[in-house]
């Protein structure tokens, strides 16, 4: 109870730290910023000492995040809604919609899906480890690598393009999982 | 970020808006329902608030009350549970799984006497809700866990559309327009609440996504047979013969006692019961680790035979058993459970300030206004209504949600102003609430309900008083008046 207090304080300082010198440039704020980020590690190092890491680690995280949002939640620059708001500038539905790239990953959502699925567990075969930990290895990536492919495509905007190339990724993984070559 | 090409960034905030929009009402609920399952215990012990609690129920009790669960199914029974009470829901229950697969399951008390079921209320709905989105479980679970992969996505590209938004993440402007409010409170709570909200999104995928990896790793390696992969991956069930007797939970519990005093015992399964195959696992939270649990076996009399190595075997093992408890943050006691809480309520915020920005951005307004206005105050609502229902009729619950949540969205366009919309929805919640706390305070005896009900029973009072405070009214009212009322809304 008591390290928690003691670390939940000393995470409070370090934000507070981090929140006054956040964009400055000069060689005091630098120092702060330093002390205040060492401050923080050093809470993660010796919560990850007390609880093991695996809780520590994610104590420290928690906390961070929580710590911040109060002191930025208390330190917001709020300006009453009487006083004149900055002028809002409204775009036309279709240029700020990114219609286009709603379209495109509707379209190649999936079937990325399909590619990196069959792509995660191809490359458990390539891989140097066992099967366990192979499949542990897939269960994250397949997600991680969808995200990531979604996100280039949804970006590019190129369908027709990005199809060919999740389509050849596909096939190839497949191939390589069903029909592998022996020699 | 400055690496970043002003095209880049423009394209990667398309790709942010096409993805939040694709999956935006979705995320929300999926947000919503999972910061409330934070506290799923909480709910079911409101359900059912005078079912009998104790931090701990003797081993006779537990012997006792899985004897009679085998007993009550009157068919051969594939394997009888007893869930331990835990600080959250300190109730002792028992289920017992039949060789058909259909399922009983009753609250038990210090004695080991069965009583009633366990209800399917809120909390059931909430899960319903979380894990399948009332769909079939099958498609419903990869539907869900592809919302979180793109959850990942969103977070990728909100990263990469806000070049600034490290630089700027002290910097909170409230009240100075809506769409500046906006923007700064969901890039503020997106990039403190980070590490966060990764972890959900990756955790969040992987329940459902790992079904269709398995399918494939299944034809791909193990004869097309996807049991061979969860048995190789989280290891395999003894196979024992042994002569017929009953089972020997006393010498397995005194096992876990005198060897593992630290452990803390969260079910204990008879498998078979009643066979020569029969055997028992106790499954028991380590200190310090984030993994469900170990699970410990022992023969048909009580001897251990072996763990499944899921806290000390392949570190993919590990990993793969430590999902659930950082996912929905069943670790760490209280503080985290409130930690969580706070998070994905900031994470609910981030899901709808992501459309409220977009339809500031575009400006005008449409039917899309109401809609979401109906989705996003509609859902309490909704909710607010079921957890009333559940008391009176737990099996009418979902049916409540649904019928609820399509009159709060009928109610929203046809109010055509979302401000309007959210005010009247916000009302009928807090008059919700505020109903379901009186006729529950008067139907049970105040003394008679634990602190986590009565604590419940506060939050629910304290939201009906929030949203049906006058001076909301009183005020809307005023500027009610004005010609900009559509500016400011959710």
């Amino acid at each position: 109870m008591i390290t928690s207090l003691a670390f939940s304080l000393t995470a409070l300082l370090a934000m507070l730290g981090l929140l006054r010198v956040w964009r400055r440039r000069d060689r005091v704020s630098h120092a702060v910023r330093t002390g205040s980020w060492l401050l923080l590690f050093g809470i993660t190092a010796g919560w990850a000492l007390v609880e093991g890491p695996e809780y520590g680690i994610t104590f420290a995280l928690l906390l961070f995040s929580l710590v911040a949002i109060a002191v930025l939640a208390a330190t917001a620059a709020w300006q009453s809604p009487a006083q004149p708001a900055k002028t809002e500038t409204s775009q036309p539905l279709l240029e700020s919609s990114g219609g286009a790239a709603f379209g495109t990953f509707m379209v190649i959502g999936p079937l990325a899906a399909t590619a990196m699925a069959f792509l995660s567990i191809a490359l458990i075969g390539l891989m140097p480890i066992s099967r366990v930990s192979g499949l542990a290895i897939a269960a994250f990536l397949f997600p991680l690598a969808w995200a990531v492919v979604a996100t280039i495509v949804s970006m590019r905007n190129r369908k027709g393009r990005d199809a060919v190339v999740l389509g050849a990724v596909a096939a190839l993984s497949g191939a390589y999982l069903y029909f592998p070559v022996t020699t | 970020m400055a690496w970043l090409s002003p095209q880049t960034v423009k394209s990667a905030l398309l790709g942010h808006s096409a993805i939040g929009l694709v999956v935006g009402a979705l995320m929300y609920l999926l947000c919503l329902t999972g910061t409330l399952l934070v506290v799923a215990e909480y709910f079911e012990r409101w359900q059912q608030p005078l079912i009998y609690e104790a931090p701990a129920f003797s081993r006779e009790a537990v012997t006792q009350a899985v004897a009679d669960g085998a007993r009550r199914l009157n068919a051969p029974a594939e394997s009888v549970w007893a869930v331990f009470p835990t600080e959250f829901l300190p109730r002792g229950h028992i289920a017992v799984v039949g060789n058909n697969g259909g399922e009983q399951e009753w609250w038990f008390d210090s004695d080991g006497n069965l009583g009633e079921p366990p209800a399917e209320g809120l909390a059931h709905l909430l899960r319903e809700l979380h894990y399948y989105l009332l769909l079939p479980h099958t498609w419903g679970m990869v539907l869900v866990s592809a919302l979180g992969a793109m959850l990942v996505a969103l977070i990728l590209t909100g990263i990469l559309a806000h070049p600034k938004i490290l630089r700027d993440a002290f910097h909170l402007r409230l009240g100075r327009g809506r769409r500046l409010e906006q923007i700064d409170i969901h890039n503020r709570l997106s990039v403190w609440g980070l590490p966060f909200h990764l972890a959900i999104a990756i955790t969040g995928a992987f329940f459902g996504l790992v079904g269709p990896l398995v399918l494939i790793a299944a034809s791909a390696f193990y004869d097309g047979d996807p049991e061979t992969v969860y048995a190789d991956v989280y290891g395999d069930d003894p196979v024992l013969e042994a002569t017929v007797q009953a089972p020997g939970i006393d010498s397995a519990l005194d096992w876990m006692a005198t060897e593992l005093p630290e452990g803390d015992i969260l079910y204990l399964v008879v498998h078979h019961p009643g066979q020569r195959s029969q055997f028992i696992e106790i499954a028991a939270e380590l200190p310090g680790r984030l993994a469900y649990s170990e699970i410990y076996r022992f023969a048909s009399d009580g001897q251990f035979i072996g763990s499944q190595g899921l806290t000390d075997g392949p570190t993919g093992r590990q990993v793969l058993y430590s999902v659930y408890r950082l996912h929905f943050g069943h670790f760490g006691g209280l503080p985290v459970r409130i930690a969580y809480l706070l998070l994905g309520l900031a994470l609910t915020v981030v899901s709808v300030s992501g459309i409220n920005v977009w339809l500031a951005k575009r400006g005008g307004r449409s039917r899309v206004n109401d809609l979401w206005s109906g989705v996003v105050w509609g859902t309490p609502f909704a909710l607010a209504v079921a957890a009333g229902i559940s008391l009176l009729a737990a099996k009418a619950t979902i049916g409540a949600y649904v019928l609820a949540s399509i009159l709060a969205i009928v109610l929203a366009v046809r109010t055509a102003d979302e401000t309007t919309a959210r005010l009247r929805l916000q009302f009928l919640t807090g008059a919700t609430l505020l109903a379901i706390v009186t006729g529950y305070m008067w139907v049970y005896p105040m003394d008679k309900l634990p602190a986590a009900v009565l604590t419940l029973n506060a939050t629910m009072l304290l939201l009906a008083m929030w949203w049906l405070r006058p001076l909301q009214w009183a005020s809307r009212r005023t500027r009610g008046n004005t010609a900009c009322i559509g500016k400011k809304s959710f």
